[in-house]
């Protein structure tokens, strides 16, 4: 499998001193590959590194073979790029905004947008203005300016933030058809769910650190069997358990509640064992018991 | 060049959209038609209003201002707005250089405030053509539109057009609303007299005695005119010119 997206060593310290990125390391092929944490964690600072926005203070990060800051015009050719707050331009059509950002990416063929328009299920409404559209279209609208041209790398920050399911079932499936034909998506969330169902590398950023990287499934193993649930009475149990566990996630009941545990030395005998899901393996990664 | 172009054209595109500005220029074609329609009224109030060169004089000197204002207004978010909305990192992740971006805001600019001047004048123009009592002819009307036009709207839009878009990429766009409000606010209240007026005047200045000279005084000081000229063209180009050498405004190439 090639590497198309390698980060190696990379830090980002702001002018205000704060340390976005932590000598992070990790490597991309084709595929949709995952890059999981939560708000804070990195994630926007490494995309827009990544898409050359932002310059690393130390470390290369090489898409497709080349450099973001030695050859930032041969990696802007190569690749898309959907940021997380994009309100866009209200009063263009969405085919005039679409035709806008494929000119600038040298794509001049009114073709070649009504295509990707037709992709993303907007070609209906190329004439409609962006401001008269509802928050699930802006995104189909931009991740199609993102798709135009088929770079072979795809950065998508936060794309199903905010959708309702429908949309997003669609999203996940227009990302995953993307990555076919050996094309790279990278999908920053903090839904593990859009990551369980699309990725099967991932990358987990916490406070600037990678915490881990690898397959979907090696990190499964991490808390495999360990994962179970627990019947409580009361809030006061609940307190206790998590002075001593890592506590995953609660479910109140009319009597009682249901606390999912990570249980790693089997000290709850009352427990039942469950199979665990990303989401736990995430949960327990943020809790920093993970790679102990 | 072609993606200066792009930006140009879908910023020009974007403006001629916006409904504020129409809004904008119809109340200022309102206002200006009031001051200056050929009716009995106003005929016996000015002096010269049968003579074209001295309505489009007025229209360029005073009535156009209120029209320049709220396209100050108007005009000084794009950039600001790029930044909040998304747009500027999506468009740094493109091919876009940094001087593409921004030739291509200020000329869309340019070419925006250009056009809608010379709406508004064209506008009241012809107006004025239909509805004055005298019987005047067309070249009439035709000769002192083109010296506004020439003379008049191309370093007035410059400047408008450069200054709101460039000085808002670099300063609080509030204190820029202050600035601008301050100069217009002279620009408005200056009484017109046969000496040189101040050279930064925006419409007032002795640019606009290229239209029209009162026959009682029908001097032109050239160096005032050439003043007038230098402030509003090189206002526009310097601040453009600040924010193309502005550092962190653009990804490092």
């Amino acid at each position: 499998m090639s590497t198309n997206i390698e980060i190696s060593h990379v830090t980002k310290t702001y002018k205000n001193g704060v340390t976005a990125l932590d000598d992070v390391s990790f490597h991309a092929g084709s595929g949709v590959f995952g890059l999981l944490g939560h708000n804070g964690a990195g994630k926007t600072t490494l995309m827009k590194a990544l898409v050359t926005v932002l310059t690393p203070s130390a470390g290369t990060i090489r898409i497709c073979g080349f450099d973001t800051v030695k050859q930032g015009n041969e990696v802007r050719a190569r690749i898309g790029y959907l940021p997380q707050e994009l309100a866009m331009y209200p009063s263009l059509s969405v085919f005039d905004f679409v035709n806008y950002m494929a000119e600038l990416k040298g794509i001049h063929n009114k073709k070649a947008v009504s295509s990707v328009l037709e992709q993303v299920e907007m070609l209906e409404f190329s004439r409609r203005r962006i401001g008269q559209l509802s928050g699930g279209m802006k995104r189909r609208v931009g991740i199609a300016q993102a798709l135009v041209g088929n770079p072979q790398i795809l950065v998508v920050d936060e794309p199903t933030a905010g959708l309702d399911p429908e949309e997003r079932v669609r999203f996940r499936g227009l990302l995953s058809r993307y990555a076919r034909e050996g094309r790279t998506v990278l999908l920053s969330t903090h839904i593990v769910e859009d990551i369980h169902q699309l990725c099967e590398e991932l990358a987990v950023l916490r406070k600037g650190h990678l915490f881990y990287a690898g397959t979907s499934a090696a990190l499964l193993e991490r808390v495999k069997d360990r994962v179970k649930i627990l019947h409580l009475e009361n809030e006061n149990q609940l307190i206790e358990l998590q002075k001593k566990s890592v506590v995953l996630s609660t479910t109140y009941e009319s009597q009682g509640l249901t606390a999912r545990i990570m249980d790693e030395n089997g000290l709850y005998p009352q427990t039942k064992p469950v199979t665990a899901t990303l989401e736990d393996a995430y949960v327990y990664c943020m809790g920093g018991k993970a790679h102990a | 060049m072609r993606n200066m172009c792009s930006v140009l054209h879908y910023e020009f595109k974007m403006q001629f959209q916006r409904l504020a500005a129409w809004g904008v220029l119809l109340a200022a074609a309102a206002l200006s038609l009031l001051d200056n329609f050929p009716s009995a009224g106003n005929l016996a109030r000015l002096e010269f209003l049968n003579e074209p060169a001295y309505f489009v004089y007025r229209i360029v000197s005073l009535d156009s201002l209120v029209l320049l204002f709220g396209l100050m207004f108007l005009l000084a978010g794009r950039i600001p707005l790029d930044a909040k909305t998304g747009m500027k990192s999506l468009l740094m992740a493109s091919p876009l250089k940094k001087w593409q971006y921004v030739l291509g805001k200020l000329l869309g600019g340019f070419l925006y405030v250009f056009s809608m001047l010379c709406i508004f004048l064209f506008l009241n123009t012809a107006v004025y053509f239909i509805g004055t009592p005298f019987k005047i002819s067309l070249i009439e009307c035709a000769v002192p539109v083109v010296k506004a036009v020439l003379a008049s709207f191309i370093p007035v839009s410059l400047f408008v057009s450069f200054c709101s878009i460039a000085l808002p990429g670099m300063i609080d766009i509030r204190f820029f609303y202050v600035l601008a409000a301050i100069l217009f606010g002279f620009n408005a209240a200056y009484v017109g007299s046969a000496e040189a007026m101040p050279f930064y005047l925006i419409t007032s200045g002795d640019l606009a005695r290229l239209i029209w000279v009162h026959p009682g005084w029908p001097f032109v000081d050239m160096g005032s005119v050439i003043a007038n000229g230098c402030f509003l063209a090189g206002s526009g180009f310097v601040s453009g010119c600040l924010l193309f050498l502005k550092h962190r405004f653009w990804r490092s190439e």
